[in-house]
This record gives C-alpha cells, sequence and structure tokens, in this order.
C-alpha cells in the first residue's frame, strides 16, 4: 500500500456489490466501512451505528447469507458479496415474520437498535427454526437495546418461529 | 361500533417506519453540498492552552473551515446556559469552546470542518494543542477541602452552592433518640448510554438567512429559544427539529456545544454542517448521571419509630453547569422524608465542581437518589433494631387518614396508601415464604444465601406545575401544550408539545383523540418534535408527557367539542345542553334517532359552505390548549 498516511485519504478502490437484489459499484477510500458504503454511498440509512467497538449490533446486516456486524468489515472485504439490509428484507410488500412479529409483540420503542436486532433475529431463525427463548436469548447477545429490556423483543421472535413454521407446513 | 380509544391493545403507528429502516434519525439525514464536522479534544482533565496550531489542519486536503475558542466566543451573544436561577449559585460561563484551560478530559477545544467525515477526523488529528496540565481534582469532598486545586479560579471555592432545607426540631430529635444510625451512601457516577450517539445536522438558508437545525434532543423548542438567545438569530428564523431519536434517558435534555457551533458555523459557511458524535466522545462529553456521597443520620426510638434526620448530600457537578446540573439534587431533596412521617428532618446539598464530565438530569433525575441513601438507610435501622424492614416501614409510613400530608420541607402529597401498598406487594412476592427460606439457608450455612430487599418510594414525575418548582429558582416553565386540527373530512392533525423519542406518543395521543371524538386512530395524525409545525412545548421528561402533554391533548379536545355542539346544536334546532355525544355523532337527549354524525360537524367547519352553519360563528375546527396542571 502506497502511505497510508492523510495524504493517501484520496486513493480509492473500486467495490461492487448486490444489496437488496440490486447491484452497485463504487470508488471508496480502502478503509471505508461496510456500514459507511451502505449508509453514505448508498444512501441506504437503515442500518444504524451506536457505537465504535463492534459491542452493539445496531449495524448488524446479512453478508453472504451471515449475520455480520457491518461496521467491523471493510468495504472492499465485502467486495463481489451479496448483502442483505433492513431496507430488503420485505418481500414484494410483505413483512418478513420477524419485521411483523416486533410490530405485533411491541418488540421496539425508540427503533434505533431495531434493524441490527431484526436482521439478526431472521438469521437465528434460518439458522434454527424453532429456538428455545435461552437460544433465542444467547443469538441476539450481539445486539443491545437500551429501551425495551429484551422482553418483548424475544417474544417477538417467538412470534416469528411460529409464523415461519405455519409458512412452511402450508407450503409442504 | 366503538373505537380503538384510550385502553385499547393497538399496534404502534411508529413501527411501520421503524421496522423497515425508513425512519430518518439526525444522522441519516443528507442535504447537497454538506459538510461535515469533527471535534478536537482535549486529553487531559485540566490544563492551560498554551498555544493552538491549525495551520497543518487548514491545509489537509477537503478542510473547508477550522474554528478555536477564542474566534467562537466573539461570535456568540452568550455562553451555554444554566436554567437555575438561584443567586448562591456560582455559575462560571460555560463557552462551547474552551478558550484559555480545559476543565474535563473530552472538552472540545477546536473544530474542523471538512467535505468528508473521514477528512475532517484526519485534519482534526492535525490540530496541535500545546497543553499545560494542571493538577486536576476528581473527588467532589476532597475538591471541598482548602488547598484543593481550583476548577474554575475565578472562584476561592470549588463549591458551587449550598442549600438547605429543615422542618421540626431536629435537634431535639437526636437528642431524645433510643439510638442514632449514620450511614454513609457513596452513588456512583454513569454515563446515560441512549443507543444513539448525539448528532446535529444545521442548515442555514442561503438567501432568507432562515436556520433549521436537526438534532437528537428532548426539548426542540426549549433548545431553539436557547440557540436564538446564544446564536443571535431571531425566534422566527430559527426552526429547530427533532427527527427520530434513538433514546434520551434525560441526556438529550440540554444544550450542548455541538447544538451551538453547528448552527455557528452553518451561518458562517452558508453551507449545511452536519457532526455526529463517536462513542468515545458519548463517554466524555454527554452529561454523566448520579454521583454523590451522602451521610445520613436516623434518630429513632427502640421500636423503630423515626423522630428525625439529618442528610447531607455532597453532589459531584463535574466540570460546568449545564442546562440543569446543579439542580437535580434539588428534585430529591424534595421528596428526601420519602414517604414517612417524622417531623424533624433536615437536609442540606453541597454542590461541587470537580474536573470531570458534568452531571445533569438521568431518570429519575435527583428522586432515585434520594430513594436509595433513604430506603439503605431504613434497611440499615431495622437490621440494627432487629425490626423486619417491613414492620419498620409500615410504623413510620404516612397513614391513609393523614393526606393531604405535608412533608417536612414543604412539598404536600395530595393522596395515598402506602400500607396497602407494600401489603400487596409483599403478597404478590410470598414475603414470609422468602423469610422462611432465608431463615433456613442462614442456619444451614448454604453457600447461597438469600436476600430480600424493598423500597417504598415517592416518586415526583409528571414534572410539573411550574409554580411547584418556581419556589426553588427553576428557571423554566412546566405546561405543556396540544393543537388539535379537524379537517374537512374529518380527519384530524394533532401538534403536540411533547417530542416522543420512543415513548409512542403518536399511537397513544390518536387513542386520547379517538376517545373523545369517535373518529378511529387511523385518522389521526400526530405531529411533535418541530418548532416550525405547532405551538411552544416543553417536551418529554420526567414522565410528563402523559399526566400533562395528554391532558393538554384534551383540554384542546374539549375546545373542539364545545364549537362542534354549537354547529350540531344549530343543525337539530336544539340547545347543546340537550345534547350528548356518543360514538362519535351529536344526539338529542331522550330522542336519539335526532343526530349528526362528528365528521359531517367537520365538514360544516370547514369547507361546507351549503352546510346550516350558526351564524356568527367563526368557521374552521381547531384549537389549541395549553395545560398548566394544579397540582
Amino acid at each position: 500500500m502506497a502511505g497510508t498516511g492523510p495524504e493517501a485519504a484520496g486513493q480509492r478502490v473500486p467495490v461492487t456489490l448486490k444489496v437488496n437484489g440490486r447491484t452497485y459499484t463504487r470508488e471508496v477510500e480502502p478503509r471505508t466501512l461496510l456500514v459507511h458504503f451502505l449508509r453514505e454511498e448508498l444512501g441506504l440509512t437503515g442500518t444504524h451505528v451506536g457505537c465504535d467497538t463492534s459491542n452493539c449490533g445496531a449495524c448488524t446486516v446479512h453478508l453472504n447469507g451471515q449475520a455480520v456486524k457491518s461496521c467491523t468489515v471493510l468495504a472492499v472485504q465485502a467486495d463481489g458479496a451479496e448483502v442483505v439490509t433492513i431496507e430488503g428484507l420485505a418481500q414484494d410488500g410483505r413483512l418478513h415474520p420477524v419485521q411483523e412479529g416486533f410490530w405485533e409483540q411491541h418488540g421496539l420503542q425508540c427503533g434505533f437498535c431495531t434493524p441490527g436486532m431484526i436482521m439478526a433475529a431472521a438469521h437465528l431463525l434460518e439458522v434454527n427454526p424453532n429456538p428455545t427463548e435461552e437460544e433465542i436469548r444467547r443469538g441476539l447477545e450481539g445486539v443491545l437495546c437500551r429501551c425495551t429490556g429484551y422482553h418483548n423483543i424475544v417474544r417477538a421472535v417467538q412470534y416469528a418461529a411460529r409464523r415461519l413454521q405455519e409458512r412452511s407446513a402450508a407450503a409442504d | 361500533m366503538a373505537v380503538a380509544g384510550i385502553g385499547a391493545r393497538l399496534k404502534r403507528k411508529e413501527d411501520p417506519r421503524l421496522i423497515t429502516g425508513s425512519g430518518t434519525y439526525t444522522d441519516d439525514i443528507k442535504l447537497p453540498n454538506m459538510v461535515h464536522m469533527a471535534v478536537v479534544r482535549s486529553p487531559h482533565a485540566h490544563a492551560r492552552i498554551r498555544r493552538i496550531d491549525t495551520a497543518a489542519a487548514r491545509s489537509a486536503p477537503g478542510v473547508v473551515a477550522v474554528l478555536t475558542g477564542e474566534e467562537l466566543k466573539a461570535g456568540l451573544m452568550a455562553p451555554l446556559p444554566c436554567a437555575w436561577l438561584y443567586e448562591g449559585l456560582k455559575n462560571p460561563p460555560h463557552w462551547p469552546l474552551a478558550i484559555d484551560r480545559v476543565r474535563h478530559v473530552g472538552e472540545g477545544v477546536a473544530v474542523v470542518v471538512a467535505e468528508t467525515r473521514a477528512a475532517a477526523k484526519d485534519a482534526a488529528a492535525l490540530v496541535e494543542v500545546d497543553y499545560e496540565p494542571l493538577p486536576a481534582v476528581v473527588d467532589p469532598e476532597k475538591a471541598m477541602e482548602s488547598g484543593a486545586p481550583l476548577v474554575h479560579d475565578q472562584f476561592d471555592t470549588n463549591v458551587a452552592y449550598t442549600w438547605e432545607a429543615a422542618g421540626g426540631d431536629v435537634e431535639a430529635a437526636f437528642r431524645e433518640a433510643d439510638v442514632v444510625i449514620r450511614q454513609r451512601h457513596l452513588q456512583q457516577r454513569l454515563v446515560p448510554m441512549a443507543l444513539e450517539p448525539r448528532a446535529v445536522v444545521a442548515d442555514c438558508h442561503p438567501a432568507t438567512g432562515e436556520l433549521t437545525v436537526w438534532s437528537t434532543t428532548q426539548i426542540p423548542h426549549l433548545l431553539k429559544v436557547n440557540l436564538c438567545g446564544i446564536l443571535g438569530v431571531p425566534e422566527h428564523q430559527m426552526r429547530v427539529i427533532a427527527p427520530e431519536v434513538g433514546g434520551g434517558f434525560g441526556a438529550k435534555l440540554n444544550v450542548y456545544p455541538e447544538e451551538v457551533i453547528v448552527p455557528y458555523l452553518a451561518r458562517q459557511l452558508r453551507r449545511p454542517v452536519k457532526w455526529v458524535e463517536d462513542r468515545r466522545e458519548n463517554f466524555v462529553t454527554t452529561i454523566h448521571g448520579r454521583e454523590g456521597i451522602i451521610d445520613v443520620e436516623v434518630a429513632a426510638r427502640r421500636d423503630g419509630e423515626i423522630l428525625g434526620m439529618r442528610i447531607n448530600w455532597i453532589c459531584d457537578l463535574g466540570a460546568y453547569n449545564q442546562l440543569n446540573t446543579p439542580y437535580i439534587p434539588i428534585l430529591g431533596l424534595i421528596v428526601s422524608p420519602g414517604p414517612y412521617r417524622h417531623k424533624h428532618h433536615a437536609i442540606k446539598i453541597t454542590g461541587v465542581f470537580t474536573n470531570k464530565t458534568p452531571t445533569d438530569a438521568y431518570r429519575g433525575a435527583g428522586r432515585p437518589e434520594a430513594t436509595h441513601f433513604l430506603e439503605r438507610t431504613i434497611d440499615r435501622l431495622a437490621d440494627e433494631l432487629g425490626l423486619d424492614p417491613a414492620e419498620v416501614r409500615r410504623k413510620n409510613f404516612v397513614r391513609k387518614d393523614e393526606f393531604p400530608y405535608t412533608n417536612p420541607v414543604g412539598i404536600t402529597y395530595d393522596s395515598g396508601d402506602y400500607h396497602t401498598a407494600l401489603d400487596k406487594a409483599l403478597e404478590a412476592v410470598g414475603y414470609d415464604d422468602l423469610k422462611r427460606e432465608q431463615a433456613e439457608r442462614r442456619q444451614r450455612g448454604d453457600r447461597l444465601q438469600l436476600g430480600i430487599g424493598i423500597s417504598s418510594y415517592i416518586e415526583a414525575c409528571g414534572l410539573a406545575p411550574s409554580a411547584a418548582l418556581a419556589g426553588t429558582f427553576y428557571g423554566g416553565n412546566l405546561f405543556e401544550s396540544a393543537q388539535v386540527r379537524v379537517h374537512h373530512t374529518g380527519k384530524v392533525t394533532v401538534y403536540t408539545g411533547s417530542s416522543a423519542h420512543g415513548q409512542g406518543h403518536e399511537t397513544a395521543w390518536s387513542q386520547i383523540v379517538a376517545s373523545e371524538l369517535g373518529i378511529p386512530p387511523e385518522d389521526v395524525e400526530v405531529l411533535h418534535g418541530d418548532t416550525g409545525r405547532g405551538p411552544i412545548g416543553l417536551g418529554t421528561y420526567g414522565s410528563r408527557s402523559a399526566a400533562v402533554g395528554g391532558i393538554a391533548l384534551y383540554q384542546a379536545l374539549q375546545k373542539v367539542k364545545r364549537k362542534a355542539a354549537l354547529i350540531a346544536a344549530h343543525q337539530l334546532e336544539c340547545s347543546p345542553e340537550d345534547l350528548e355525544f356518543v360514538d362519535g355523532q351529536f344526539r338529542v337527549k331522550g330522542a336519539p334517532q335526532r343526530a349528526i354524525k362528528f365528521t359531517q360537524i367537520a365538514a360544516a367547519a370547514n369547507l361546507g359552505s351549503h352546510i346550516n352553519f350558526p351564524p356568527g360563528l367563526e368557521p374552521g375546527l381547531e384549537e389549541t390548549a395549553f395545560w398548566q396542571p394544579e397540582n
């Protein structure tokens, strides 16, 4: 890498990402975090930044099917990957069952952690379609909420698990 | 068909935008030509600023402006405000950027503005500040000692104020006591930690000069009035907007340095400016909560009856008086006798400056602090006398027949039944079984013991009325406002002075309108957090929104119904007194078939010129209320 100081700040590299089904290419500084790429370059501000140390999880998105904290991934690391953000979770106007669960079960108040919480929960249910309460609480440990005390968030995920099972049962 | 009014279980109106990531928080705002601000902050708790070299920063790529404390001060009309007007308070000027001295870690020394956030931060790292570290004082008790380093050397002390309140004859109580308990309580400092860091965006209209400021605030109107005074912008040219706010907990109930600097720069540069706090900045620049050293003495009889209390409360203010910093313990003082009926009570508060981040309102603001040291001391007394903690409380509670009851520091409790409340709680938790289990565990010497905690407390929330706090020099008013505008088709827009940041007012206020006007909540829009729309309001803190903001809305709705009744009476050819309002329509008492829907009244008042309208009554159906509770 040519100099790493501010004088190198101008150097830009191309990054191509498929986000919520649409492909984007942007020239960014190598140090650009994925969360800032999504928010600043693509204007997808649904993903939030609540800390600068990978603690809060408000920035959780799906990267190639994995739930990741997008504040701890460089945009260049995600080059060529497929990303799903909160804005891409609902399909053709229908809320994802996790989104529905949060609405039904009052799983949010200020809403700042909600996008990250929903993305983490959606991935949790893909990996474990029928989690116990303990598994839900452990599965969401990476996302902090300051308002709700987590109780309704757990109930929202349980609601979503039921809906998903109903849907897959109906599909069989 | 009754509509979903107060008490109905509704899915929140706020949620659809929040669960799809389409709500707009301050950091989500992006304006054309916008530049970004970064702040250079002190790594020292106390230091003199000998020199600031900004040359390298000014020439760094993308930099648009660099500003230091001296230049900023010259452009402002006043420093940051403190709302406590007690003349006994030492209130050193608090300028948004330090000028000759920094007095806590994180205090801003200079700001850099650049085309991107990254460029601003890079350039901020190039600002060279020549600090001369000074001895810092961080323990509030040591700060009171003579010879301690002075946080503000224009004063000869770090004591910002003292405040005493007493009732009865405390000395006599302690003379007659069988037992005196002394207990020191250390309440630690904490970081409020709303999940959303603070952020400010400002935009100055190039032609009109109108200034719009978006901020993560709980008090848009109060912030606006203060910014007008500090920036010298006339009120009709300033608009403050609290978009979605990601939690506050008291920490966004202030007038912060960045809330002044960002709009100042927007006016200078004629470009929108944005600043967003890093979490590390949040730890040292957003106010902290609590931190006090409280010595409590209780004089009591052997049977647990409390005769008197003496409380000495040292409160760590931090380096400056922010909006309510010194006033917080006063809010604790008023409930310091708690639910207990002892007549002899003396409390002294000492507010002390230290070289730390200012403390201010945080979740309960003074009342939890008072409840903590009071209830811990009651438990110590029970322990000392070998009595059941619940018994000591029952013995000392104000009795149901003693209300309204005025406590020894002059605050009146209008009603209460503390005995029943405690009995219900103990019953619910199975107190006797727990005590039995506790005794068995102790007897067996189990590794795991059982602790049982009791806390009976008075909470002075629903923060109002103004008169109650005016007597203690609180500079703010505490009414709340609501404006109800009924549209032609019967839809309703509410402008509320409350400023929700997670509380769900849009849903709750819609239910109040539904209950009062008989229209479904989905036909109601509730607008908040925008001084450009709706009357002045006092904002959301102190659990006051429903108690004061909700009632302001109720009062405005009564005005709407009174006017609507005049229109209905005219059309039904009866007097308003003959009418009753049920399920969204006015009906003649005793002849319910003679009725008219509220939505028809709305049409008559708006564009329905053809509908029979009372002569002399002004058209339109829109009312405003400013509600100042009596107690």
